[in-house]
């Protein structure tokens, strides 16, 4: 299958002292409605290798091709509506705009879209149905339990129906029933709606459902696993 | 250093280019999806932001309350200032846009500065009289306390010399000089008598500009100069007060009545009105450092809530630019939340500071007087403290990453080039 994210000779250099190369070179490709692991010791550039997925900072040599946009052809700007459209982030930490309740994080990425109000309304009401937090559209972050904080941004990063989705650590801060209530929403949309997703993660528990499982060493992808055959 | 200096640049350049009309519209589409958000977060902050709007708001009625006070104290020394005769040829006279409120009219009449006229020492029947020639309509004759000037070939004539005189309206009176031929003058009808409410035109005697003018020309040009313009041998004009609007047109006013007066004696600046305005100008000069400050203060205030508040939640800003809102948009959402405490506390000021200027100006011994002007500086001005305040923090959040936002590191003006390397400002 094509694949509808494709990296190749990435790199990141960071300006510190001699400079640190955080990612050597990693190229990857990813077929739409896989389920991608990324798995390695801390350190080896899983969180890097996830933002110049994203978009979200600049390669230091290689480049990122998402449904054939070079990234390296796009301004700052042309990125930033890249991500609003095509990519869903969650993140383990700082997830949600606390100035804001569950149900207009996820109108959100909508509402910059200029989608009309009562599509948004009705695709917020419809999000936040499908991870079960429909009883709580009307509460700040605050007063969201940390699983509860994370079923929203998945719902938030559902929300304009995005290409692909990378999580970093999403179940990095939460407890095993959490985790496993989050890892659910994930497997389910990627199986039901054949979304794509790329998930950083130490958790075993995603290995066991993942696609691909990437592994990393040093700032290097070691291997690439092909999971046939996975219980569905 | 230079990248500092290039980094600071080109953010001055872009507080120009928000106010492009292609950026203004772009913003103008974006903001009914940020108008929200800028909403909540001021509600989540409010006691800070209310903090900043009451400071800049006080900072606006201070400078109210000042401006006025000092205005009102200039006018009010003006105007106890005693009149004085004309002393020169011609006295051109240059103040600033007060005085011209009826209120006001006392002490600009004192001061002879109202309006151009021409004032002309004459032998005349009743005497050696100071001949006023006034322009028609102009309000120098209230002030004199007629309501129009006599019909063409008439004069007005002071009530105590007309009856030391013995004349009554009706009567001749002869106005001219006396040259080498004798006694050249023209006859006039009294037309009316006047009192005048001040020494500078007591005793005078008071016709048309036109016809003063027409009387000395056709006198000038009786002794053989040319006919039209001021001659050598032609008489003088003894006072030509000038008004002029503003500052600004006083050397070009000077320049033209030197051009029409080559030989007359040019005197301004030292009546005692004006000598009085100036005196309160210099006073007026600190005052301005002080209302500076002032505005200087409100925007530190503003620059710092905007700082700390943009500190306070880079998180939370690089969340948003990670979901796709782009750098110029975050900007206008801190610059809508700097906004909003901008006008409400403008609106405070504005409002507050008429207020005390009026209560002030019952209570208080000393006049004030708020001038539209000083209305229109404080609006600006607050307007301009907000905006430079805002401009600093809203940049740095617009040029960080999403990525140096999320993971709360420091931010600096120019996080790309050696700027955030040499770091000897700390960022922020
Ligand atoms: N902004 C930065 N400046 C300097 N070094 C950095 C920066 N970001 C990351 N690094 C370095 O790059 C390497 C890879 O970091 P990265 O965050 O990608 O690791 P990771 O695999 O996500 O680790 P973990 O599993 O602990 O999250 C690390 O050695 C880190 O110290
Ligand atoms: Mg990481």
């Amino acid at each position: 299958m094509e694949p509808i994210l494709r990296a190749e000779g990435l790199g990141r250099r960071f300006p510190v002292g001699d400079g640190v190369w955080a990612l050597k070179k990693a190229s990857l490709s990813v077929p739409a409605g896989r389920f991608v692991l990324v798995a390695g010791p801390s350190g080896c550039g899983k969180t890097t290798l996830l933002n110049l997925l994203g978009g979200l900072d600049r390669p230091t040599r290689g480049d990122v091709e998402l449904r054939g946009v070079r990234y390296s052809t796009l301004d700052e700007s042309g990125l930033a509506r890249l991500r609003r459209t095509e990519i869903g982030f969650v993140f383990q930490f700082f997830n949600l705009l606390s100035d804001l309740t569950a149900e207009e994080n996820v109108a959100l990425p909508m509402r910059m879209t200029h989608m009309p109000r009562d599509e948004v309304a009705a695709r917020t009401a419809m999000l936040l149905e499908a991870v079960g937090m429909s009883h709580r559209a009307r509460h700040t972050p605050y007063e969201l339990s940390g699983g509860e904080q994370q079923r929203v941004a998945v719902a938030r990063a559902l929300a304009n129906d995005p290409t692909i989705i990378l999580a970093d650590e999403p179940t990095g801060n939460l407890d095993s029933k959490n985790s496993t209530e989050v890892m659910d929403l994930f497997r389910r949309f990627n199986r039901e709606r054949k979304q794509t997703f790329v998930v950083v993660s130490h958790d075993p528990a995603f290995a066991e459902y993942a696609d691909v499982v990437v592994w990393m060493q040093d700032g290097e992808i070691t291997s690439v696993e092909e999971r046939e055959g996975r219980p569905s | 250093m230079i990248d500092f200096i290039v980094a600071l640049w080109g953010g001055v350049k872009n507080l120009f280019y928000s106010l492009h009309p292609r950026q203004l519209r772009r913003f103008a589409a974006e903001l009914p999806v940020l108008t929200p958000l800028a909403v909540r977060s001021v509600r989540r902050r409010l006691p800070r932001y209310l903090m900043v709007g009451v400071s800049l708001g006080a900072g606006i009625i201070i400078f109210l309350v000042l401006s006025a006070s000092f205005r009102g104290s200039a006018v009010d020394l003006a105007g106890r200032t005693s009149p004085m005769d004309l002393p020169a040829d011609i006295v051109v006279l240059d103040i600033a846009d007060w005085g011209r409120a009826a209120g006001d009219l006392g002490w600009v009449g004192a001061a002879g500065s109202y309006e151009v006229f021409d004032s002309w020492e004459a032998p005349t029947s009743v005497g050696l009289r100071r001949v006023l020639g006034l322009p028609e309509g102009g309000r120098l004759l209230g002030w004199l306390g007629l309501d129009h000037l006599p019909p063409p070939g008439g004069v007005l004539l002071a009530a105590d010399v007309a009856a030391a005189a013995g004349l009554r309206p009706g009567d001749t009176v002869l106005v001219g000089r006396v040259g080498r031929d004798g006694f050249t003058g023209r006859g006039y009808r009294l037309a009316g008598l006047h009192e005048a409410r001040d020494s500078l035109f007591r005793g005078t005697l008071v016709m048309s500009l036109e016809e003063l003018l027409e009387l000395r020309a056709a006198l000038g040009a009786a002794s053989g100069s040319p006919a039209g313009g001021p001659g050598a041998d032609s008489p003088q004009p003894t006072a030509l007060a000038a008004w002029a609007g503003s500052e600004g047109t006083l050397p070009r006013m000077l320049e033209r009545v030197k051009g029409l007066f080559p030989d007359a004696t040019i005197w301004w600046a030292a009546l005692p009105g004006d000598q009085a305005y100036r005196a309160v100008g210099g006073f007026l000069a600190p005052g301005r450092l002080v209302l500076a400050l002032v505005f200087v203060l409100a925007g530190l205030g503003v620059f710092n809530v905007m700082l700390l508040s943009l500190l306070g939640r880079k998180a939370q800003l690089g969340v948003l630019k990670a979901l796709g809102s782009d750098d110029d948009e975050v900007f206008l959402l801190l610059f809508l939340e700097g906004g909003f405490m901008a006008l409400g506390g403008s609106a405070l000021g504005l409002t507050g500071g008429a207020f005390l200027v009026r209560v002030f100006d019952r209570v208080s011994e000393l006049p004030l007087l708020l001038t539209p002007s000083a209305l229109v500086w404080a609006a600006a001005l607050g307007v301009v403290s907000f905006y430079l305040a805002s401009w600093f923090p809203a940049t740095l959040c617009r040029r960080a990453s999403p990525i140096q936002l999320m993971a709360e590191r420091r931010l600096y003006l120019d996080p790309r080039s050696t700027c955030a390397q040499c770091g000897r400002c700390g960022g922020f």
